[in-house]
């Protein structure tokens, strides 16, 4: 049985498969730091259709230092992270459309930790007001 | 004397020269439009700027002038394939989904334009904004 996720964003409620075969330390790790509650959700400037989020763990000191499944893209419905455990943080991106991770000297590699279940569409919805409102709360905790 | 605009944007006004010798046809182009009200929103791609859409720059046939990819803050730019003119408050580039591009760096502020760029940069925090640009007179 996989390991699945809840992530609310302003009342919208989806739940996310995480990838563990892809990325079984990541995820692991990220499972048991939840829940991530009420952290800030902003839209990215460099990276196309993507929210991202912030957190800080001790635990994340364990995530690993090279990304277990390297990708570029972010595709609509999946859940990235950009990990970084010398800062004991990471960063979780989703994406709402076409995304790819970029920084401002180009490409970066990231680590696919989810993909949602199910059609998504209210998710994405509010994935995209972020860019025509602001930003908004999210939390992520562990799905019954 | 050059031609400049006046830019209002949540409560803030700057002031930028048009830069009719690098980019004549997409400043009288411009020029012949003010004045603009439109939505700023963030960009997605690009990196530290704002934009909006104005319709009536838009013309994939239109060509570019004084061509740049890196837009430096406090400068205007012009993709007129989108009619997109864009205002950096940092580092940013013209790019899309597909990669890098180019635009027309028509105006740069003039001054002291902090208070209008933290309004441009504040968008991605707090979301789209109107913003007017209108012929400043001398």
């Amino acid at each position: 049985m996989s390991r699945r996720i809840e992530v609310e964003i302003d009342g919208v409620r989806a739940t996310f498969t995480l990838l563990e075969e892809w990325a079984p330390k990541a995820t692991s790790i990220i499972w048991e730091a939840l829940p991530l509650e009420n952290k800030v959700l902003r839209h990215g400037k460099l990276s196309g259709d993507a929210c991202f989020l912030d957190a800080e763990d001790p635990k994340f000191q364990q995530l690993p230092s090279r990304n277990e499944l390297g990708v570029t893209s972010i595709y609509k419905g999946y859940m990235v992270a950009h990990l970084r455990p010398e800062q004991s943080s990471l960063e979780l991106l989703m994406s709402y459309g076409v995304a790819e991770y970029r920084w401002p000297d180009g490409r970066r590699y990231v680590t696919p930790v989810g993909e949602i279940e199910g059609e998504g569409t209210a998710l994405y919805d509010a994935l995209q007001r972020t860019w025509s409102e602001g930003q908004k709360k999210i939390t992520l905790r562990r799905a019954s | 004397m050059p031609k400049k605009i006046e830019l209002t944007l949540a409560g803030t006004t700057a002031s930028a020269v048009l830069h009719e010798n690098a980019a004549p046809k997409t400043v009288q182009r411009l020029w012949d439009a003010l004045p603009i009200e439109e939505t700023l929103r963030h960009v997605r791609w690009s990196g530290s700027a704002g934009y909006i859409m104005a319709a009536a720059q838009r013309d994939p046939s239109f060509p570019l002038e004084n061509r740049v990819s890196f837009y430096q803050p406090g400068a205007m730019h012009l993709k007129p394939e989108h009619g997109e003119v864009a205002i950096s408050y940092g580092p940013a580039q013209a790019r899309e989904s597909t990669g890098i591009g180019w635009a027309t760096h028509f105006a740069t502020l003039e001054g002291d334009a902090s208070a209008f760029l933290d309004a441009v940069a504040r968008t991605q925090h707090e979301g789209k904004k109107q913003l007017t640009i209108k012929r400043k007179e001398s």
